[in-house]
């Protein structure tokens, strides 16, 4: 009976050790995440791939402004703006 | 007496190391193939931590608009209505703006330190400069003494310090023209550099001038809540082509300049 309580104690020990490193691992990923510490891993980002996104999102903002017009074009005219 | 000795020879030694270092100071700077690597080692990192530099940041901002842009597009284009969709449009938009304002507010701090990192091009292309002149005034030294060579009495002596120095100066020649293309490709790599500059300040300007653009259609939506106001952005492609390339040509460039190195022979 002592032994069975030993064991248990011991089990139970192991288990709070694994919720331990559970839980530290999982506030370390996101302390490592939230302050972008992945990017020091990451090969630095040049100028040339900055120019890439940015044509990335020339071409979304002329998306969005297609978009935009096929929808204006939808809507009978006046009701476009609310006004406050 | 026996201590004295010791510590006298010692003395001794330590002074003549210290004279001989003093004497090595004088001894003209070696040009040998390391020290061309080691300049062309400086201009390849200086020039990545020129296109680099400042570069994490603004991508990352970019980035989050890409993602923001995506989700306004979504917004839009599953909205049947726009008046439900009006408000998280305009916080998306915000976020957008104070995305860009961020990149403005970058724009100081990027350019004081891109143009540190032109400058120390600048001063990697004077210490070029300055061995290419150093090997000049040896080759002169070595052309004067093969003309004072005419006042040796003995012949055969005369003929083999003539043909010592004419190869002497043939070598020096040599090097001197490996020096100056070397010289050529990085005065290339710092036009390129002087130029990616100007592109990278006047690329800031447009993001800058964005943050601006947004900011007004921001309010302008707020106020009105007009979606007429949305379609509202700046064109960038001109500048990003332009950086695009230059990359590409730097990248080529230092490769270049790399191979340079191994034209000249070990010394």
């Amino acid at each position: 009976m002592v032994l069975n309580m030993e064991e248990e104690k011991e089990k139970h020990k192991r288990i709070k050790w694994w919720w331990l490193v559970l839980v530290g691992g999982m506030i370390f990923f996101f302390l490592f995440w939230g302050s972008r510490g992945w990017e020091r891993f990451s090969p630095p980002r040049t100028w040339s791939d900055v120019a890439i996104l940015t044509k990335e999102i020339e071409e979304k903002g002329r998306e969005l402004n297609q978009i935009l017009q096929e929808k204006l074009q939808l809507i009978p005219e006046g009701e476009n703006s609310e006004g406050r | 007496m026996r201590w004295f000795r010791q510590y006298g020879i010692l003395s001794l030694a330590v002074i003549f190391a210290f004279l001989l270092g003093s004497l090595g100071g004088d001894i003209p700077f070696s040009y040998s193939k390391e020290d061309m690597e080691s300049v062309a080692k400086k201009v390849g990192t200086t020039t990545e931590a020129f296109y680099t530099t400042g570069s994490n940041q603004v991508y990352y901002q970019i980035e989050l608009n890409l993602r923001t842009l995506d989700e306004i597009i979504e917004m839009v284009e599953e909205a049947e209505d726009f008046k439900t969709v009006m408000d998280p449009m305009v916080e998306k938009l915000e976020k957008l703006t104070i995305s860009y304002e961020r990149i403005a507010a970058f724009q100081p701090q990027i350019e004081e330190e891109l143009r540190r990192k032109v400058k120390e091009l600048q001063d990697l292309l004077r210490i070029s400069k300055g061995q290419i002149r150093i090997l000049e005034d040896e080759k002169l030294k070595l052309e004067e003494e093969l003309q004072g060579l005419s006042l040796e009495q003995d012949e055969e002596a005369r003929n083999i310090r003539e043909r010592s120095l004419e190869m002497q100066i043939e070598f020096k020649t040599k090097e001197i023209r490996i020096w100056e293309e070397f010289l050529s490709l990085e005065n290339k790599i710092y036009e390129t550099v002087r130029d990616a500059d100007r592109t990278i300040s006047k690329f800031l300007l447009v993001l800058s001038e964005n943050a601006k653009v947004y900011r007004g259609a921001l309010e302008v939506v707020k106020l009105q809540r007009d979606i007429n106001s949305l379609a509202n952005f700046m064109n960038l492609q001109h500048f990003s082509d332009e950086l695009i390339s230059t990359w590409q040509d730097l990248q080529y460039l230092v490769e270049l300049l790399t191979q340079e190195v191994n034209k000249l022979p070990a010394f």
